[in-house]
């Protein structure tokens, strides 16, 4: 007689992105995949769409155990993670799976304490921030007045390049461009289709000297992580190394679709040359020398954190 | 005890809850919080509960919602809403039914500049009916009227429940007033055209009242521009980018406390009284929104949303039936629950398959909106009924007769919007060209 | 008992009057922001300022919305039950509804605290939460100590 298979260990993942999303729907591989490499002892259910925890509660929620996993913003918490907001620097990053691959490589050497409450699956992050804009931005001088829709740290990007930040919520961003209550607004490409803004701006500046990116985190609760069997815990080590590739992927995937949108509608991208892109890098350099300062206050490796991200970012090109 | 079980179960003792006299609010929470626990751990639970208030009471899209209510009671308390009562009455008065006519006609111009379905069935109830009452006007026309005439406020620009869904979906809230003025004025016609009928079939509902002269009539009529000024300022800024929609409740609650102001008969008392109302209101609309957070989490943790919406979208029917039955969900559901927490709860989980079938989404809005006017008007949860009888002290069985004509008005209005959708995308394609 | 009366409708009163107070900073400040943008200097942070300020007028709102039971319920079935029965639910629902806001008041605190050890602030202007979850806090106290003053005049027959 066979044993009665032993009851599944169920986890719940809480995820903001809608149920049709890419990244959901990443996200939900990664689940099966879990469960398919655990033949089936760990059962993970995915809730899209915010329904369990809401973006900026996503993070507190699992150091709460409201959702076992969770994937979300850091920045959506702005304050928590002091040290970590190096990666949402405008670093001039290129890619979105450079991105992710860095920020990966950053917790990896600096283990920050300030994840204490959870343990983290893997870090992602998007392509690089772009201007995109009603009226086509060639120089630094054409940024001067323009009121440009973004939120935190990117308000800072905006306000360093010489434009006004507005903030709004991302849904009443599309009518805004339409209507001129703003004149652009920083993001990825991707928002270009995924948001469809390329229906209402008509330029996109790829101003890599000034690139940021958005970190994303995918955490599990501490208590939780630790309970599960030490094999488990090793095939889903395995399965977020693979993710960290795919997701990075993904998210340049994403950004070259919605490229192709406002391509396909007659929009049009601008290329910054070598030397503009140096005058845009030189411009947001006070907010990373802010953040060295602000970190040497309170007794962080900032500096050491930047010359990281620096250095890995040149040997990645 | 599996999970869908365990959510049943606390439905079922909310619908307990409901009748003992409890603030619907409060129970949902309470059946959320005690629920999740249950399933998770009492500290999680906890910590859910005061994060889902902290968090819908600090959410932008959500706190400019008394700015809207606002709007409608400087308006109220600065004699607008009376004297735009005045203004309709001067030329419908004299026919029958003609001041349950000039009702609508008030309240669709009033609500122009109030965002509050319950404000202005309040307003009207107070304004109207005692001036019904002195024409003999029968009960049921009088109460059922200023009951419905309060509904239009869920479509007419700027509506409280449009913003709460535009929130919800991150859709575009001007593009979603927009969809939803076409059918507001449609439906302002058919209540007018059914007071006509009513009043034709049985004469004694609505006798005639004085013809007023024309010079009576002139003299009424700066009121009315004196709205449409503010309504131009708001609506024009709007399309022109000078503000977003959540910042036209502030920028129409300025205008219309400088008019009033300016034309005296507000003062600081009404002022004071405005604002402390609106807060009220908007206290009352949030705490909704936070109950049905709590609950909502609860119910998505048991998994029951995505097995419904599963179970809706792998229907063997053509999707117009299956938004048919969306819809008939969120009638049956606000018709128990209050119609807005119903919204609240029910759009996360219905709006991914709507979409994905290939609906409009503003077109959906302007649908549920209709929906929802039908629910906060019929039995057992009527928030406009209720309003009116705490108003004017008649029974709940006399204003629910009076209500069921309009809500068959409604109904065709419905059933118009499946047929023929323009009716909702037409204004904010040709306005707002784009999605 | 009349003391706690009328000390918490004059506490209620209080933190309705700075309920206000907010909601009209909150009107002005748009309206600046509204203008100023036109000028090319918007108001940085109007936006996570208005949802500071918002939550302060309806967290602060809620006691005395509750005092006026201004919140939407159900009363029909329990009009047709007699006098003691009635009292019996009236009572009850308010200890529930009291046991639900003394429960909040807790974990906002609770939350108020974690948000201040983690350092959290808002996006743009780098504000602190916890001052506005501890006075929703002290709302949800209030709120719960209104709801017992309900059930309590109840009880002496005064209806509320
Ligand atoms: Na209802
Ligand atoms: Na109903």
């Amino acid at each position: 007689c066979t044993a009665a298979p032993a009851k599944p260990i169920e986890l719940t993942y809480s995820i903001f992105f809608p149920a049709t999303h890419k990244n959901t729907l990443l996200a939900q591989e990664w689940a099966k995949e879990i469960e398919k490499r655990t033949d089936g002892r760990v059962k993970i259910t995915v809730f899209p769409g915010g329904t369990l925890t809401k973006a900026e509660v996503c993070y507190d929620g699992v150091e709460k155990g409201i959702s076992d996993i969770g994937m979300s913003v850091l920045g959506y918490t702005r304050g928590k993670f002091p040290l970590t907001e190096a990666l949402d620097l405008p670093l001039g990053i290129r890619t979105g799976a450079a991105a992710t691959a860095l920020a990966n490589a950053y917790y990896r050497k600096f283990a920050p304490k300030e994840f204490g409450g959870v343990a983290i699956m893997y870090l992602h992050a998007h392509g690089p921030g772009f201007l995109h804009t009603k009226k086509p931005v060639r120089t630094l001088e054409d940024v001067k007045g323009l009121k440009i829709r973004c939120t935190g740290l990117s308000a800072k990007i905006a306000a360093a390049l010489g434009g006004t930040p507005v903030a709004m919520p991302m849904g009443e961003t599309y009518d805004a461009l339409s209507r001129g209550v703003v004149d652009g607004s920083m993001a990825p490409q991707e928002s270009l289709e995924g948001w469809r803004w390329g229906e209402v701006v008509t330029s996109s500046t790829q101003c890599y000297g000034a690139a940021y990116t958005t970190t994303f985190f995918v955490a599990m609760n501490r208590d939780r992580w630790l309970s599960l069997p030490k094999d488990v815990q090793g095939i889903i080590e395995k399965v977020n190394e693979e993710w960290v590739r795919k997701t990075g992927e993904a998210w340049d995937a994403m950004d070259r679709s919605g490229r192709d949108f406002a391509a396909a509608r007659g929009n049009g991208l601008v290329a910054l040359s070598p030397e503009e892109n140096a005058r845009w890098a030189a411009a947001v350099q006070p907010i990373l020398d802010e953040y060295a300062a602000k970190m040497q206050a309170k007794g962080l490796p900032g500096a050491e954190v930047l010359a990281f991200c620096r250095e890995c970012l040149k040997t990645q090109k | 005890m599996s999970s869908p079980l365990i959510g049943i179960l606390g439905l079922a003792v909310l619908l307990l809850m409901f009748p003992l006299g409890i603030e619907l609010a409060f129970a949902m929470a309470i059946v959320g919080f005690v629920g999740f626990s249950l399933l998770v751990s009492f500290p999680a639970g906890m910590s859910m509960v005061a994060k889902s208030f902290f968090d819908t009471f600090t959410s932008y899209g959500f706190t400019v919602i008394p700015l809207f209510v606002l709007m409608g009671q400087i308006a109220f308390n600065a004699g607008i809403a009376r004297r735009l009562y005045v203004a309709a009455y001067r030329f419908l008065g004299h026919i029958p039914g003609g001041l349950a006519m000039a009702t609508v006609a008030g309240a669709t111009v009033f609500k122009a500049i109030c965002g509050s379905s319950p404000a202005t069935a309040a307003t009207f109830a107070s304004v109207a009916v005692p001036e019904m009452d002195r024409y003999r006007y029968d009960r049921r026309l009088s109460a059922g009227i200023v009951a419905t005439v309060g509904t239009l406020g869920i479509l007419m620009p700027p509506s409280v429940t449009l913003i709460v869904f535009g929130v919800i979906t991150q859709k575009s809230i001007g593009r979603l007033f927009l969809a939803g003025l076409v059918p507001a004025l449609i439906i302002a016609a058919s209540f007018i055209a059914v007071i006509a009928i009513w009043c034709a079939r049985n004469p004694a509902l609505g006798p005639k009242g004085e013809r007023s002269t024309w010079k009576q009539r002139a003299a009424s009529l700066p009121e009315c521009l004196y709205v449409g000024a503010v309504f131009l300022l708001v609506i024009g800024g709007l399309m022109k980018g000078f503000f977003t929609p959540t910042e036209a409740g502030s920028v129409g609650t300025a205008a219309v406390l400088v008019l009033s102001l300016a034309r005296g008969g507000l003062g600081l008392k009404g002022f004071v009284r405005s604002v402390s109302e609106s807060l009220r209101t908007a206290c009352m609309v949030l705490m909704l929104i936070a109950g049905s957070t709590v609950l909502g989490t609860f119910l998505a943790r048991t998994t029951i949303p995505m097995i419904a919406a599963d179970w809706v979208t792998s229907l063997p029917l053509p999707p117009w039936a299956i938004m048919a039955l969306i819809c008939l969900i969120y009638l049956i559901g606000g018709s128990f629950v209050d119609d807005l927490a119903f919204m609240v709860l029910a759009t996360p989980i219905f709006f991914p398959a709507v979409e994905s079938m290939g609906f409009d989404p503003y077109w959906f809005g302007a649908v549920i909106g209709v929906t929802v006017m039908i629910g906060v008007v019929i039995p057992p949860v009527a928030i406009n009924v209720f309003v009116v009888r705490s108003i004017t002290k008649e029974s709940l069985g006399t204003i629910y007769r009076g209500v069921l004509p309009f809500t068959i008005a409604l109904l065709v209005m419905g059933v118009l919007l499946f047929v023929f959708p323009q009716i909702a995308t037409y204004l904010p394609d040709l306005l707002m060209p784009g999605r | 008992m009349s003391r706690v009366f009328s000390t918490a409708r004059s506490a209620a009163k209080a933190l309705h009057a700075i309920a206000g107070a907010s909601l009209v900073f909150v009107m002005l400040l748009t309206i600046m922001d509204v203008v100023l943008r036109g000028f090319g200097k918007p108001i940085p942070g109007t936006y996570e300022l208005v949802g500071y300020a918002g939550g302060i007028a309806i967290g602060l709102a809620m006691p005395m919305t509750s005092w006026r039971r201004a919140h939407v319920y159900v009363d029909a079935f329990v009009l047709r039950l007699p006098a003691a029965a009635r009292l019996v639910l009236h009572v009850a629902t308010r200890l529930l509804g009291a046991g639900l806001f003394a429960v909040l008041a807790w974990n906002l605190v609770l939350l108020g605290l974690d948000l201040r050890r983690s350092g959290e602030v808002s996006p743009t202007l780098e504000l602190e939460f916890y001052p506005v979850v501890f006075g929703l806090a002290a709302a949800a106290v209030l709120q719960a100590i209104v709801l017992l003053c309900q059930a309590a005049a109840a009880q002496r027959g005064e209806n509320e």
